[in-house]
């Protein structure tokens, strides 16, 4: 069932097939928010808050102006800035939301630190990010919206959202050549 | 193929086809650029978070108690009385209307329009 439908019926009274909305989105949603360093608490309250204010604010959704997937990110990114704002000077918090390890076969214990360090330089160098470049890469990176989409829900031009996409992507590289020159 | 043309393509993050492909391979300056770039993909890649396990059931619930209890306000909430209702609301608008109409209708049978084309004393 497309969005559009499936918000009509919800509207109707089905408010049960709001399930299968989070079900479609919250992948996208979590890896979105995943992207803030959040700690996976706050990353799980700021999804559910996600969801009940899109729940709470559907009669107002037009699919005429655009996707439920804009729509829906529009929310999460403007709770996540807040978020981010809040608890921009508490770093340690947001250290402790280690993700997990992704483990191969073969690897020692040496290649799983190198590996922990280039996620955590990576971590820093996103968190460092100014929030224009940081919320537009963040939305890009998901893969889950056009750049037309982005730039509806930064409100800025599509060559805006490229080039601060270009310039994310620099400057997070940038972070990777200072770990591959400290070995 | 140009380097620029492949290092701009890769900064963007875009695939490339296989006539840049080849030429990344070829080229140790892009094919550095490239292996860069995929170190940070998957670097990336591996910070996504799962989403964690009944969290839609716990969205749901929220959900079914915010939709009960806006039912249950509904419910309790007093019924209008018939005036405030809304087609006692336009009844009673268009009743004054018409008699504001009349009105108008009388002033001008009677002051306005002169009384001899009644036939009335002079």
């Amino acid at each position: 069932m497309e969005d559009a439908a499936l918000v009509r019926s919800i509207l109707e009274g089905q408010e049960d097939l709001f399930r299968v909305i989070v079900v479609r989105y919250e992948r996208a949603l979590f890896r979105f928010l995943g992207r803030f360093g959040f700690t996976p608490a706050a990353r799980e309250d700021l999804a559910q808050e996600t969801f009940l204010r899109a729940f709470r604010a559907l009669a107002s959704f037009d699919a005429a102006r655009g996707s439920l997937a804009s729509w829906l990110f529009t929310i999460a990114r403007n709770l996540a800035a807040d978020e981010r704002g809040r608890t921009r000077h508490q770093p340690a918090v947001a250290a402790l939301d280690a993700a997990p390890e992704a483990r191969s076969e073969g690897d020692g214990p040496a290649e799983l630190h190198e590996r922990a360090e280039v996620r955590e330089r990576i971590r820093c160098a996103l968190a460092g990010l100014p929030d224009a470049l940081h919320s537009t890469f963040v939305l890009a990176e998901i893969g889950d919206l056009s750049l037309k989409e982005i730039a509806a829900i930064e409100g800025c031009a599509l060559g805006t959202v490229k080039s601060r996409v270009h310039r994310a992507r620099e400057q997070l590289r940038a972070a990777l050549g200072a770990t591959e020159k400290s070995r | 193929m140009s380097c620029s043309q492949t290092q701009a393509k890769l900064t963007r993050g875009e695939a490339l086809d296989e006539a840049e492909r080849d030429h990344a391979l070829a080229c140790s300056e892009c094919g550095a650029l490239a292996a860069s770039w995929a170190t940070l993909d998957a670097t990336l890649a591996e910070l996504d978070p799962c989403v964690p396990e009944g969290f839609a059931d716990r969205v749901m619930a929220k959900i079914g108690r915010e939709v009960e209890q806006r039912r249950g306000d509904e419910a309790r909430a007093p019924r209008p009385r018939w005036y405030e209702r809304r087609w006692a609301g336009v009844l009673l608008s268009s009743a004054a209307a018409l008699v504001a109409i009349l009105n108008v209708a009388r002033f001008v049978a009677c002051v306005l329009v002169p009384v001899r084309s009644f036939g009335g004393a002079p």
